[in-house]
């Protein structure tokens, strides 16, 4: 209840005045550079990168970016092992039928796939994670609005972002009064708990409500919402760097297209 | 004398199955005065403030602003609403965009200033209450005294005539209390009318040019007691031998 929010980190992260567009361009040309390419190298050279980028210049702490990466990698790490196990080839290096209709093998094709499929995760998760932790969802609205989506949607957007927090806020001032009066010190109260922390926090986000409709009303509310501030402006050494690094990786995966993790022999 | 900008003329008003929160009440504010509505939770202040930019209608009575009538209906609402900016007490309950530049900015555009005439309001108003570089801070992340000045940044973008808070010191310690009255201070010598409530007299008495001290919905006294002359006389440095009490 109490962890550091990802918008927080990105609020404060090393990159938060580079112009979001640079920011979301690297972000998502990365990620599409990693569904196109058909070795692993670009997409770890991707993750490498993007990693580095991640911790050094945007300075987010390495526990923090380790803690967010272990989720996705052991669910990468979990799939990989079913495809190694599962996917067919003609090398086999190891093989076991333990049932009739089952056969688990290991081969040369099956160990190659399961690193490319490794890779392109870890790549495509470290490129989303990069937009999560240098873009803050504020950023993100002026795209939203330059990018023709319904004015309703992005003032409905903004609305709900600024509730979040104030919902949360009530949520763990709550929970601590619970704490504090030893609410949860069994099961049978934490139970209890629980459900009055529920329904509190429910009554608490009504009233929030009709006094979010009070505030506007008393200034003026036509229709419109707030014009938003805008982004930084596009500068030369980011532009560049990003420029640099979708070309180097663009290099990569067209170089790389044929170069696989376990070299078979040519007959 | 300067004009009246807002007068009541025997209002009352009761809460839906509640006890009457206003039972008749008649005054007057002239414009650039100092007024401290003074009384003890529940007396009534803030109810009686949300009358002065028409959030709640008396149920008889009228409220005069700038000698007109209050009309409730939507655009005789908006347009006083544009002339009486209120604060209110929580800055949370105020504060409705997700950044700061965007919520300061949200009465301009709604008010249909262009462009440019809103940025040069916020930043303006930002200026104002000393929080330049903030635009793109969001507001759950700015500590009390902050917030509270978000708030008032954002009725201060819309220009109003009349300035109303509801308990402007509450939650901020000593420095940002006084901080901010300085800031009311200073808005009044540009001329704006200036309306707070407060339950704490030691701050109300030194500032206000006149104090109206409600009780239980009525009005206990008005005018400048003389605690209120003695205070400003202490605070001159000439001594005083009387209790202000």
């Amino acid at each position: 209840m109490y962890e550091e929010l990802l918008e927080d980190i990105a609020q404060a992260n090393g990159l938060r005045e580079i112009n979001t567009y640079v920011k979301l361009v690297v972000g998502l040309g990365a990620i599409i550079l990693c569904l196109v390419s058909t070795s692993y190298i670009a997409p770890l050279f991707i993750a490498v990168l993007l990693s580095c980028a991640i911790i050094l210049l945007a300075r987010v702490d390495i526990r923090t970016y380790a803690g967010l990466f272990i989720v996705p990698f052991w669910f990468a790490a979990m799939s990989v092992i079913v495809i190694i196990l599962l996917t067919g080839g003609s090398e086999v290096y190891w093989s076991w039928e333990p049932l009739p209709w089952l056969s688990l093998s290991i081969t040369r094709e099956s160990l190659n796939e399961g690193i490319f499929v490794f890779c392109r995760v870890i790549g495509g998760m470290s490129a989303l994670i990069f937009i999560a932790l240098t873009t803050p969802m504020t950023d993100l609205f002026i795209v939203m609005r330059r990018c023709r989506i319904p004015e309703a949607v992005v003032d409905l957007a903004m609305m709900i972002y600024r509730t979040i927090f104030m919902i949360m806020h009530l949520l763990v001032q709550t929970y601590q009064a619970q704490v504090m009066r030893l609410g949860y010190s069994s099961f049978r109260e934490s139970i209890e708990s629980f459900a009055t922390l529920c329904g509190s926090v429910f009554i608490a986000s009504w009233d929030a409500g009709e006094d979010l409709v009070r505030a506007m009303d008393a200034r003026c509310y036509a229709g419109k919402f707030a014009v938003l501030g805008e982004t930084g402006p596009v500068n030369v050494p980011s532009l560049a760097a990003a420029g640099l690094f979708l070309l180097v990786s663009l290099g990569i995966v067209v170089i790389t297209k044929n170069i696989v993790a376990i070299q078979g022999f040519v007959p | 004398m300067s004009s009246i900008i807002l007068e009541a003329r025997d209002i009352r008003y009761r809460y839906p199955r509640g006890m009457e929160a206003i039972r008749g009440i008649s005054f007057h504010i002239r414009k650039g005065e100092k007024i401290a509505l003074v009384g003890p939770n529940g007396a009534g202040k803030s109810t009686l403030m949300l009358m002065f930019n028409g959030m709640i209608r008396p149920e008889s009575g009228i409220i005069l602003f700038d000698n007109e009538p209050v009309i409730y209906d939507r655009e005789s609402l908006r347009k006083l609403r544009k002339r009486v900016g209120f604060v209110l007490q929580n800055p949370d309950r105020q504060i409705i965009a997700p950044t700061v530049y965007q919520d300061v900015a949200f009465g301009p555009v709604n008010l249909g200033y262009t462009e440019d005439e809103v940025k040069v309001a916020v930043t303006g108003a930002l200026r104002y209450v000393g929080l330049e570089g903030f635009e793109r801070r969001p507001p759950h992340l700015l500590s009390g005294g902050e917030k509270k000045r978000v708030a008032i940044a954002g009725v201060l973008a819309m220009d109003p005539d009349v300035l109303v808070f509801d308990e402007p010191t509450s939650g901020l310690d000593p420095s940002g209390s006084e901080d901010i009255m300085e800031l009311l201070d200073e808005l009044h010598h540009q001329g704006k009318t200036i309306i707070i409530s407060t339950h704490d007299i030691e701050l109300a008495y030194p500032w206000a040019d006149r104090a109206i001290l409600l009780l239980e919905g009525k009005i206990l006294q008005e005018a400048i007691p003389d605690g209120i002359r003695q205070a400003k006389i202490r605070k001159t440095g000439t001594p005083v031998d009387a209790d202000p009490a």
